[in-house]
């Protein structure tokens, strides 16, 4: 009688904890439709107009508003970016901070669109990119820069192949085409304008434009992020075969190596001509940072570039990447869980947790006056290297599971300083100075300056 | 709302975020209302919603369920005539013979002469009422055959693919756990097996068999112990890599630096996180063994008639008449080979995907 | 030091004479060593501890080529305390952890626990002493069985050992349970079903099911979230003053090792380059590349721009590594002599001990 009574009492428990099966089929159906729906969205065809936009700040090089990705999975929708909005200003670092499923490195795959799709799909919301790229004309083709002598007179020379030798006519004469300008890597030159993107507009197709060429990406893994079987060199070649128009292989080598120079490897000859496995993590590191530099990029997205390394070698790519931006007069928009990589790093913070912003502001403002009590508590609990104290602060409870957030305060449970406020609606975000804003109740009152104050 | 009495903060505390929260005892910490809304899938709901997602391992599911089905109930229910009793209802056939008599007159005359045969076995018969299938050359029911027949393929299958995990899993257990010089033998005997020709060994194994005179029933059990001991190394070397994958996991680790024991390492351990590998291997070799059985009994070197198994009603096909004019004797057999062998590759398909853990997400 | 140096440095180093008898004179004080008897205070005494796994061999199985991963390391460890070893990747540190417990079997060298030298213990005989020490992982992902509940896996240990009778163990469990933050309902669920700081609270509340003196915490928390990591240093602490454990804790991160350590080893390339207590390394770091370590860690202060040692290249192979020192490929203060003689592992300061030519030597 009495183990009767247990077991049933076992058996509500799981089937509260588990999902049934009517539930699981009513998903599933549920997903198809929006992934459905979604993909075809981004197969689509589009004309150019459909996707250009315009920047709100004309200072800013990217701009994302309200961006929502989700993962459409078996046990629910997972809102993985929901409702993001933040910009990059140009030539700035911007830094996400957060912690394992906060939504960071999402909201860096939904610029890059790499999203891994049916599952993972953008759902609404804008990603404006002030992308420089090729002028066109009529039929597609980039209009090139000719370098004519004084007078203005076009100057003509020598086509060469991919391999460097002169193409024959047929008589066996070489072939002369007019002079292009060269940059100083001796890359051609054709003519920029700029245009803004909509990215989460954009057909999955025409992504090839801003991709590599427009938004460099470096991964976390060094190690899997480089394809063993092929030279380093073949592999930076590759980009600049593929980005630049008309680029001969002795240009691309001459490129690589300059770039391989850049990121500071001593012997870039050496380095040209080895396979991946022949490196170390940091060096691999600095081969991938200058494969992400080799399209010219105007955003350089670092995606976790120094969790995977030792903190001596830490150091050095840290250094490396702050002395680039200034190099290569791009932006960084810098993805990372450590306070300290993003101190030293960043000029403005953005704070994520469960998918949405809970703070952002420049980097003085998020460490000398955090708001949020996450990130305060998320300074507090790392340990510092000139702490003396004996316990450490600790934010308790778990980073919640992102399926079927309800409307309130994500960080309700974990929160020490609750208010009858916050079992109420999700808390809107409040400006606290001309760069500071906080997703807080504490500071939703007919006076945040107060309230900030007295922290 | 309800949460509230679970509020850990009394509203008493002013809040200061700087406030160290010192003692806060972890259980405290623990489950907040946040988690428990939050409902995942079991993990065999999980599962068999990565199985049923894939629609062709549902076809192999229902071919495989129709084909077990068909074998053992059909049977019962379709009793009529008997695997090995041929039809003996013949029909009368009139044949006739022709006489040159020369009558006394000299004129000759043409004498035919009537003769009524009446067939002892109803040979050939046409598919029909009586026969659903039509019979085969000795008057026997294809129909009926069939369903004995695919008795006999599929349980022999059944057999030799669970004698070859058993070998597999102890020797490749053996090789893969303790390494060093036992691994090394165990391996070597696998290349050795590896290399070894199996059809014509078994080839040779047949007309031994013939030569010692074994009756046909028994023979094609000697046959697939023959295959069991030709087949084992792919098992062991699949369950040995396995194992080597799995012991330097860090949960291995943990239970040698729990001081458990050896056996109680491999059978509580290891074994259980073989089994979801084992068992798509054991799928997919149930559609080889088939194949198997079916062309040692089409070689003649299986099951014999009148004992009926897909393969030697296959093997029928040697006489060039039956080839070309009855299908009806030829093609059902041939058809539930190619069914029971797609089946078994669906559903193993279909279960790798399954319970891959790399296909978790 | 300096007129020292640059005597040493005058000297031939070529000879090859030379240097077998200095090999001969350290393994004699070595064996001379190894005759003393294990400290009475300390509940892990490691001597002179080698592990090396091959990684070449010829057909005769000589083996070629050794990978040290350990190369002689001593440490004493008193009961109660906590001993941090600090490392970059590759260093082996890990190695050493579980070449402590045995998990290993270790090359050559000593390891005192509780007085007995458990270095030449057969496997029968460790397992009786599996209880007294355990071990916590790195990867909370890989270190649970994926096919058993939380329940079966605490209770595994209990039921083998037979730590309490079988009547009570799932009393004992959910105890055990509740001191790691666990929640009674968790005992029928899966390990999968979890987060990665309660993971690691199951692998914490696993190894203290069978009552172990000595935990070996290899990088326990570095794959946790910032807010995760300070809840299970926390926990490890508390543990530490209601039950008395020891630890060896391995990381890579400083400042959690600077929190929760009373000495400090640093390692480089399998050999501990210095080693003290908590203040006196970090007050007075004589290795450079201590020195290198320290200032490498990002400071959260966005204002204060540190100016940092930054180590030139990579760590190099363990498997090759550069003779003399073994870190002057990369030393900042690197001289001749360190290219040619492997500096002595000397106590400079009492207990704080390092091994770098940069010292002088008092003969």
């Amino acid at each position: 009688m009495n183990f009767k009574k247990k077991s049933d009492d076992s058996a509500k428990k799981s089937e509260k904890h588990y999902l049934s099966g009517k539930e699981i089929r009513a998903i599933a159906k549920e997903n198809n439709k929006v992934m459905r729906r979604l993909e075809k969205y981004k197969r689509r065809k589009a004309p150019e107009e459909e996707f250009l936009g315009e920047m709100k700040d004309p200072a800013d090089i990217l701009e994302v508003e309200d961006l929502h990705s989700y993962f459409f999975t078996d046990q629910g929708v997972v809102k993985a970016v929901n409702g993001v909005t933040f910009s990059v200003p140009q030539g700035s670092t911007v830094g996400i901070v957060g912690e394992s499923g906060c939504g960071k490195s999402v909201t860096s795959m939904s610029i890059m669109r790499l999203l891994q799709g049916p599952q993972g799909q953008i759902y609404s919301g804008s990603i404006r990119f002030k992308s420089y790229d090729f002028k066109r004309d009529e039929k597609g083709k980039p209009i090139p820069i000719w370098d004519d002598d004084e007078n203005g007179e076009p100057v003509y020379e020598e086509i060469k192949d991919r391999h460097g030798k002169v193409k024959l006519d047929k008589n066996g004469k070489p072939l002369t085409e007019r002079r292009q300008k060269r940059d100083r890597y001796g890359t051609k030159l054709y003519e920029m304008e700029e245009k803004v993107f909509d990215i989460a507009k954009m057909p999955t197709k025409e992504m090839y434009r801003l991709r590599g060429r427009q938004i460099a990406m470096i991964f976390q893994e060094p190690m899997t992020s480089l394809n063993p079987v092929f030279t380093i060199g073949n592999q930076l070649d590759e980009v600049t075969l593929l980005h630049v128009p008309g680029a001969t292989k002795e240009e691309a080598k001459r490129r690589s190596i300059e770039m391989l120079n850049l990121v500071g490897i001593a012997m870039p000859e050496r380095v040209y001509n080895s396979y991946p496995h022949e490196l170390s993590g940091g060096m691999r590191q600095r081969v991938m940072i200058a494969m992400a530099l080799e399209g010219n990029p105007r955003l350089i997205i670092a995606d976790e570039p120094t969790t995977a390394l030792d903190v001596t070698i830490q150091a050095q790519i840290l250094d490396l990447l702050r002395g680039l931006k200034d190099s290569i007069n791009g932006s960084i928009l810098l993805i990372t869980h450590d306070l300290g990589v993003i101190a030293e790093m960043a000029d403005y913070v953005v704070v994520m947790y469960a998918g949405r912003i809970i703070e952002q502001g420049t980097a003085s403002e998020i460490f000398h006056h955090p708001m949020h009590p996450y990130t305060i508590g998320l300074q507090k609990s790392k340990p510092t290297m000139d702490s003396e104290s004996d316990s450490l602060f600790n934010i308790p409870g778990n980073v919640p599971n992102p399926i079927d957030m309800p409307d309130y305060c994500y960080f309700r449970e974990r929160c020490s300083g609750c208010k009858e406020m916050c079992y109420g609606e999700y808390p809107k975000m409040v400006q606290v100075s001309p760069t500071h804003w906080v997703a807080c109740h504490l500071y939703g009152g007919e006076n945040p300056k107060e309230n900030a104050d007295e922290n | 709302m309800e949460e509230k009495d679970n509020n850990l903060f009394p509203e008493t505390e002013e809040f200061n975020p700087m406030a160290e929260t010192e003692g806060v005892a972890p259980i405290e910490e623990g489950e907040k209302p946040l988690d428990r809304n939050v409902r995942l899938m079991s993990p065999g709901r999980m599962v068999a919603r990565r199985f049923f997602r894939s629609k062709l391992s549902i076809i192999g599911l229902v071919m495989i369920l129709a084909l077990l089905l068909f074998c053992w109930f059909g049977p019962v229910f379709y009793s009529r005539w008997d695997e090995r009793i041929p039809d003996s209802n013949g029909q009368i056939e009139y044949n006739y013979k022709t006489f040159q008599v020369e009558a006394a007159d000299g004129t000759t005359y043409e004498v035919r002469q009537v003769i009524e045969v009446r067939k002892g076995t109803n040979t050939f018969a046409p598919p029909g009422p009586d026969h659903l299938l039509g019979t085969d050359d000795s008057g026997l029911d294809v129909f009926v055959r069939l369903m004995y027949g695919g008795r006999v393929s599929l349980s022999i299958s059944f057999i030799a693919v669970f004698a070859i995990t058993i070998i597999g899993v102890i020797l490749g257990g053996i090789a893969g756990y303790f390494g060093g010089w036992v691994d090394n033998v165990i391996m070597r005997l696998c290349d050795i097996l590896m290399c070894l020709p199996g059809l014509p060994i078994l080839l040779i194994l047949g007309s031994i068999l013939d030569a010692m005179e074994v009756p046909g029933e028994s023979r094609i059990y000697y046959l697939m112990i023959f295959l069991t001991i030709f087949s084992w190394a792919g098992t062991a070397r699949l369950v040995r890599g396995q194992i080597l994958f799995l012991r330097e996991q860090e949960y291995m680790v943990a239970a040698e630096a729990m001081g458990f024991s050896t056996s109680r390492k491999i059978f509580k351990h290891l074994v259980p996180n073989v089994l979801p590998q084992l068992i798509v291997s054991m799928t997919l070799s149930l559609g080889s063994m088939i194949l198997y059985e079916a062309s040692l009994s089409y070689l003649g070197l299986g099951t014999q008639a009148p004992n009926a198994s897909w393969g030697t009603m296959v093997n029928l096909t040697n006489n060039e008449d039956i080839l070309r004019n009855y299908f009806n004797i030829w093609g059902p057999p041939g058809i539930c080979i190619i069914i029971a062998v797609l089946g078994f590759n669906f559903v193993g398909d279909g279960l790798r995907d399954a319970l891959d853990p790399k296909m978790r997400r | 030091m300096r007129t020292e140096n640059a005597n040493r440095e005058e000297l031939d180093f070529d000879d090859a004479a030379e240097a077998v008898k200095e090999r001969e004179l350290r393994e004699e004080l070595v064996r001379e060593e190894e005759a003393l008897p294990p400290d009475p205070d300390a509940l892990l005494e490691v001597r002179h501890l080698k592990k090396f796994f091959s990684l070449k061999k010829t057909i005769t199985g000589r083996t070629t080529v050794w990978l040290r991963a350990v190369d002689d390391v001593s440490f004493k460890l008193k009961a109660g305390e906590t001993i941090g070893i600090v490392g970059e990747s590759g260093c082996g540190k890990t190695t050493l952890g579980r070449t402590v417990l045995k998990l290993h079997q270790p090359t050559d060298g000593q390891i005192f626990f509780e007085g007995q030298d458990i270095a030449k213990f057969k496997p029968s005989k460790m397992r009786g002493l599996r209880t007294k020490m355990q071990i916590i992982f790195q990867d909370p992902y890989s270190s649970l069985p994926p096919r058993s509940t939380v329940g079966g896996i605490l209770s595994e240990p209990v039921k083998v050992h037979k730590i309490v009778p079988k009547t009570e163990i799932k009393d004992y469990v959910l105890k055990i349970m509740e001191q790691c933050g666990l929640r009674d309902y968790y005992y029928e669920r899966y390990p999968h079903e979890f987060s990665g700081g309660q993971r690691q609270r199951i692998c914490i509340a696993r190894a203290l099911t069978v009552q172990p003196k000595l935990v070996v915490c290899d990088e326990p928390v570095s794959a946790l979230d910032v807010s995760i990591q300070a809840q299970i240093i926390n926990l490890l602490r508390r543990l530490q003053t209601t039950m008395g454990f020891t630890y060896m804790f391995i990381s890579h991160d400083l400042s959690v090792v600077k929190h929760i350590s009373d000495r400090i080893g640093v390692m480089y390339l399998g050999s501990m380059v210095e080693f003290g207590d908590k203040k006196s390394i970090f007050t007075n770091p004589l290795h450079p590349y201590t020195q290198a370590l320290f200032s490498a860690v990002p400071n959260p202060n966005p204002d204060v721009k540190m100016q940092r040692i930054v180590l030139n290249g990579d760590i190099p192979s363990p498997a090759h590594p550069p003779k003399g020192c073994k870190f002057h490929t990369r030393c900042p203060k690197a001289m001749e002599i360190c290219a040619h003689i492997t500096p002595e592992y000397r106590e400079y300061e009492p207990g704080h001990f390092a091994a770098c030519h940069c010292y002088p030597q008092e003969d």
